[in-house]
């Protein structure tokens, strides 16, 4: 058992990472000076935009992010309850939702130039505030409330304990939310496509992009502008690594843990009942071409998400849990090319698609599976084996009950966050295969803005209704 | 200087499934009150709520010799200048030894020499001279107790509340904490309350006694007197 799903685990990771990427880097060697070309003045700007957009976005996310995380955490108000809620919703929302949301803010103001690195900075702000505020206050919620009044009882006041605890005991919590906030930054695409106002303002996803897509093909460029993303993400991801060493690993699984099943909304059977069936009937409402993105969104959806947890439950089997990380150390877009590069055109999209996505995602499966698999039962499974239960069996008894809820509640959010994916599609998209994400895109890019509209609506509907649908009895447990 | 006594009136704690009450008491500077009860009473929810940590109604605060009363069940915990020794001592576990007690000096403003001065001297005097600079993980559960002591009262509080002080140590450790308290005490005589189930030397006692769904501190004179 465990050797078939070491070779089977081999394959996949050779096919879906390795050899593409190999391919990708081989793929032109005409690279005479390799200095010029790697600091060509274009690339560097390129560099110097992203880098430089990332950490004004990061500085403003963590001025309101931190205060907003202190002050939901020790306020017990309806009013904090609900922020906390939407926070705890908002951050899975799809791009498309921040541009909407920027662009109806920035109309509200009447902002002359909408289309600008500001507008990016702000809806990166927008995007990146719920994602630090969700992690700082399952960070909070981790600390022993007894400390902390342990610490009040000295006589400290907010500053005391913001200094002495809150800083100190969140320092690498803090850290890690940076570095993954950085993370998605690096890899953001559809924000900065739609809202940046098009080249040369672009960072460096939407430059590979450009690069190998818009007009005539810069190949060299591409790589290079890779290479750079491939130097940045790793930096993070060995940021990360290190952090989540030690006594830290817990507290960032703990994080983990807590996205996926803490506490939020209990939806009545009825209600998603009612939806669904809106939801169906407006299927049949709906334009043939919405309703055909609709339907390969979905289904690729479904079959991502159903890949990615065996993928992950596949990689536990094996012992080496790292590789179902490796996905996380290179970014959408690079992979999206790399697989362009290696397998080209020559297979099915919608196989292509499901094998990047599969690799991609499946760091967030690993992340919130892990550690639960790694608290089983092994004593009660014992006891029923000895009372003649196959292990399987014991294990289904034992483990699947605990289980069951997160690896449905996994489901929906990796349906989620697959049905909003647009960097791995959209060098496939082709041939009436044009996922729902991509549709929004499109209709964006055309400035087709209702339709773009009414398609993000109908995409949060569908990803939120199967988060919630998976959840619906949470609070039960 | 002579201390403040610490007084409490019509305490009671009211819960959906209970309500924990007290009688009055007042206890003058250098004066302790042993609070005994069995166990999963109330007896840590009634050093909360003394403490502020639980809402409670009644008054309680601090008595001048001149007989002027300043109330502080109003005040937030952290203004109420109360050292506590927690059950579990929940010392910082990214601080050493020494860092813990010294937080406690940083945030009521006592720094410089002085400060490093009185860590010292009470690190040496509860044996803990070699374990000043150890990690609280590498800190034994007697250890771990003396520094939670020490941090709880080395700024001077004007009440001093001990819950289990010295549950699970050994006799060594018991009789250096032991001394250092009533040394402690002799150099600055507060008001003292002691939650155990160990009988302890007091010159009061609170009792705790089941009513149905009351459970009452009952104030007698101490059966241990100091």
């Amino acid at each position: 058992m465990k050797l078939t799903s070491r070779i089977l685990v081999l394959l996949i990771s050779f096919l879906g990472l390795v050899y593409p990427v190999v391919r990708f880097v081989m793929r032109d060697s005409s690279y005479q000076n390799w200095q010029q070309w790697f600091f060509e003045s274009q690339t560097l700007y390129t560099v110097r935009l992203t880098l430089g957009l990332t950490l004004i976005s990061l500085m403003l996310s963590a001025l309101i992010a931190i205060p907003m995380a202190l002050w939901l955490d020790q306020t017990r108000t309806l009013f904090a309850r609900w922020v906390r809620k939407f926070l705890e919703v908002f951050w899975v929302f799809p791009s498309f939702v921040y541009v909407f949301l920027v662009l109806a803010v920035l109309k509200l103001f009447r902002v002359e130039d909408i289309f600008s690195l500001r507008s990016v900075v702000f809806a990166w702000v927008l995007a990146g505030v719920p994602f630090i505020v969700v992690t700082l206050l399952t960070g909070l919620r981790d600390l022993d409330v007894r400390e902390r009044e342990a610490i009040q009882s000295l006589g400290a006041n907010f500053w005391d304990m913001l200094r002495y605890f809150f800083l100190p005991k969140l320092k690498r919590v803090i850290a890690s939310s940076f570095l993954h906030q950085s993370w998605l930054y690096l890899t953001s695409f559809s924000l900065v496509v739609l809202l940046s106002g098009g080249p040369p303002r672009e960072t460096l996803e939407v430059g590979i992009y450009t690069a190998t897509r818009l007009g005539h093909v810069n190949y060299a460029h591409a790589l290079a502008l890779s290479l750079w993303q491939i130097l940045f993400v790793l930096i993070i991801r060995v940021g990360l690594k290190l952090l989540m060493r030690s006594e830290v690993k817990k507290e960032i699984e703990q994080v983990g843990i807590e996205w996926f099943s803490g506490s939020s909304q209990s939806y009545s059977k009825k209600i998603l009942i009612g939806v669904g069936g809106l939801a169906l009937s407006v299927l049949f409402l709906l334009p043939a071409e919405l309703r055909d993105a609709l339907i390969t969104g979905v289904t690729l959806s479904g079959w991502v998400s159903c890949g990615v947890i065996s993928y992950a439950l596949l990689v536990y089997l094996t012992g080496w849990r790292g590789l179902a990380e490796a996905g996380a150390w290179i970014s959408p877009m690079v992979l999206s090319l790399a697989w362009w590069s290696a397998y080209g055109f020559d297979y099915s999209p919608i196989l292509l698609c499901f094998g990047i996505q599969v690799v991609l995602l499946a760091p967030w499966a690993s992340r919130i599976l892990y550690p639960l698999l790694d608290r089983s039962r092994k004593l009660e499974q014992e006891a029923l084996q000895s009372i003649g239960a196959h292990p399987l069996r014991s294990w289904l008894w034992v483990e699947w009950p605990r289980l069951k809820q997160n690896v449905f509640w996994l489901a929906g959010v990796i349906f989620g966050l697959s049905l909003a994916e647009v960097s791995t599609v959209i060098l496939f998209s082709r041939g009436g295969f044009e996922p729902l994400s991509v549709w929004i895109q499109n209709q964006l890019m055309r400035f087709q803005l209702d339709q773009a509209f009414y398609g993000t609506l109908l995409l949060m509907a569908v990803s939120m209704g199967a988060i919630l649908w998976v959840r619906r009895d949470h609070e039960a447990r | 200087m002579k201390q403040d006594s610490f007084f409490v009136r019509n305490f009671k704690v009211v819960r959906p499934e209970m309500a924990i009450e007290s009688d009055d008491f007042l206890i003058k500077a250098g004066e302790r009150l042993w609070v005994h009860a069995p166990s999963g009473f109330g007896k840590t929810s009634f050093l909360r709520a003394i403490a502020g940590f639980e809402a409670c109604h009644g008054e309680m605060g601090y008595q001048n010799e001149g007989g002027a009363e300043t109330l502080i069940q109003a005040l937030p915990p952290h203004r109420r200048q109360f050292g506590i020794l927690f059950q579990d001592q929940l010392l910082l576990s990214h601080l050493n030894a020494t860092d813990n007690v010294m937080l406690a000096l940083k945030i009521n403003k006592i720094e410089g020499a002085r400060a490093s001065e009185r860590v010292s001297t009470g690190m040496k005097d509860l044996g803990l001279e070699s374990r000043m600079n150890a990690p609280v993980t590498q800190l034994s559960g007697g250890e771990r107790q003396r520094v939670a002591l020490l941090r709880s009262l080395i700024f001077e509080p004007k009440l001093l509340i001990l819950d289990e002080p010295f549950r699970g140590l050994d006799v060594l450790s018991h009789e250096r904490m032991n001394s250092f308290l009533n040394k402690f005490l002799e150099d600055h005589p507060i008001p003292m309350i002691i939650i155990s189930h160990q009988p302890e030397k007091c010159d009061f006692e609170l009792i705790g006694e089941s009513k149905g769904n009351v459970r009452k501190f009952i104030l007698r004179p101490g059966t241990h007197r100091s």
